[in-house]
């Protein structure tokens, strides 16, 4: 038994030994590496001091511009405030500036300007249907500079089955000087006092607009170039515009399924100008008083397919007093225009006919709105009344015309009036009259 | 009707073409003094900005609030306007200070 233990002892003590030198020898082995992966260390290494390297001098670099920077504050800080400092002083001195400064930043707001009016109307005269209808004028106004500065409008009206779409005006101005703009492109007749200043419908005080004087005698935009301005003398001011243009074209036949009475009539948007003729004129206004002015225009030109010319005159009052005695704002208005193609010999469908080709015409109107009644309502109420006549019996159109229109205004907001109207209408050689109502809701924006 | 223009017919248009051209060279040496803009004020005198506004935007139709437009808004508006209602360099200044102090 003792010789079994013995043995057995012997055995586990050599198999703890064997065990302990296998071990002993893997851990020698996994102490050593090959010459590969040395080498492959190693390259390792070298590129990692590498970039440390780069690291470092990155480092060097950055320490530097921070310094740069911090000096650069501090001086800037003691020499003058910066933009945002500026700022935020405005701010804090002037709330009504910083609100300025917050508007001028919404999107679009730098320099363009969305303007126009738009106006729904109807009317029903004798002798004609009755019928609503629909205007849009959008207006965009583009200061490029302190004197440069784009206007373009465009002229959108319902037409029989047709919506039509004009360009009224596109023109560029630049300030020259205090007194003289020089402005080029399409430009509303500077010699039409009524077509430059009162035909917008939010501006005219009636639902539509005078014989003669508009879609008439005078052309309502030129296609050319003008000088204008305003020059003061003492208490009282002259302005003026002087322009050079495309002349208008003499319609000189009509054919069988033409309307007779536009022979000798002119067409204003001539723009193609065939044979090359000029338009040339102005305007001349003096302000004697701050509240009125006259004023004389003249347009001088060829003719497109006549060698007849054209000279056609305007004069123009206009008064606007706000008045205490009258307790209210009084305007007064009147235009009178004439128009000069000599005596011609024209072609009717082959048959010549000959005829003094003078028209004339022109208006007279007086508004008064109470704005110092103590009653809020009527200080919104606007009264009108306007006298207009055409004189053509010479002409095809063998009739002279004259309107009496009296109406009542309604001003929501000074940029917003619902019109209504009353017209008597007379013509002469028997021609139907259109008397009747006029209603007009428009807007200004 | 044929489209000639005899030279007796040329003579008008020449004479206004040519007193066109003469005003327009006699302004254009106006042209080499610089035009004031808006914010430079001169010697202050004549009416305020705001009796300006008055009579000026009334002769043709009623006059807008100030606050109507914001600042930025009442500059181009009043260039529009210093073209169309032919305004003197003051005139323009005046009125827009006084809109875009007054909205």
């Amino acid at each position: 038994m003792k010789s079994h233990l013995i043995i057995a002892a012997t055995v586990t003590g050599l198999a703890f030994a064997l065990g302990e030198t296998q071990l002993r020898a893997a851990d020698d082995t996994e102490k050593f590496v090959t010459r590969d992966e040395f080498q492959k260390l190693r390259q390792e290494n070298d590129l990692l001091k590498k970039e440390l390297e780069s690291w470092r001098e990155f480092k060097s670099q950055f320490e530097q511009w921070k310094q740069q920077q911090a000096g650069r504050a501090a001086a800037g800080a003691q020499a003058a405030p910066t933009e945002t400092s500026q700022g935020m002083a405005a701010q804090v001195a002037a709330p009504g500036d910083a609100k300025e400064l917050a508007r001028s930043t919404f999107p679009g707001s730098t320099k363009f300007l969305l303007t126009g009016y738009g106006a729904a109307g109807f009317t029903a005269l004798r002798n004609n249907d009755a019928a609503f209808n629909a205007q849009f004028n959008p207006m965009l106004l583009w200061k490029i500079t302190d004197r440069l500065l784009f206007e373009g409008e465009l002229e959108m009206e319902l037409e029989g089955t047709e919506t039509s779409t004009a360009l009224e005006v596109a023109n560029l101005s630049y300030v020259m000087n205090d007194y003289v703009t020089f402005q080029a492109g399409k430009f509303l007749n500077p010699m039409n006092s009524f077509v430059e200043r009162f035909h917008m419908a939010w501006v005219n005080r009636l639902p539509d607009k005078p014989l003669a004087v508009y879609d008439g005698l005078l052309p309502e935009t030129y296609v050319g170039a003008q000088l204008r301005g305003g020059l003061p003398l003492g208490p009282t001011k002259f302005n003026y515009s002087g322009f050079i243009a495309n002349a208008p074209q003499l319609i000189t036949s009509v054919g069988p399924d033409d309307d007779l009475a536009s022979l000798g009539t002119m067409e204003f948007n001539n723009f193609d100008n065939p044979g090359g003729h000029v338009a040339v004129g102005g305007h001349v206004g003096f302000q004697p008083l701050p509240e009125l002015e006259v004023g004389y225009g003249v347009h001088w030109s060829g003719l497109s397919d006549s060698s007849e010319h054209a000279l056609m005159q305007s004069v123009d009052l206009n008064y606007v007093h706000d008045m205490e005695s009258l307790k209210g704002m009084m305007r007064l208005n009147a235009q009178w225009v004439w128009s000069d193609l000599g005596r011609g010999t024209y072609d009717d469908n082959g048959t010549p006919v000959g005829f003094r080709n003078h028209r004339n015409g022109g208006y007279a109107q007086i508004a008064y709105r109470p704005t110092h009644a103590s009653w809020e309502f009527l200080k919104h109420v606007e009264g009108v009344f306007r006298y207009d006549l055409f004189n053509q019996a010479e002409t095809p159109v063998g009739y002279d015309q004259n309107r009496y229109t009296v109406g009542l205004n309604y001003w929501l907001t000074p940029k917003t009036v619902f019109k209504t109207a009353y017209q008597f209408d007379h013509k002469t050689a028997g021609e139907p009259d259109e008397s009747g109502v006029l209603v007009q809701f428009t807007s200004g924006f | 009707m044929k489209t000639t223009i005899s030279k007796q017919s040329l003579a008008p248009i020449l004479t206004l073409a040519l007193a066109l051209a003469a005003g327009i060279l006699a302004l254009a040496g106006c042209a080499s003094q610089p035009a004031t803009p808006p914010g430079h004020a001169g010697q202050e005198s004549g009416p305020s900005g705001a009796r300006l506004w008055a009579q000026n935007c009334s002769r043709c139709h009623n006059s807008r609030s100030p606050s109507d437009y914001s600042g930025v808004h009442w500059d181009v508006a009043m260039l529009h306007m210093r073209v169309r209602a032919n305004l003197t360099a003051e005139e323009h200044r005046k009125i827009l200070e006084f809109l875009q102090s007054s909205n």
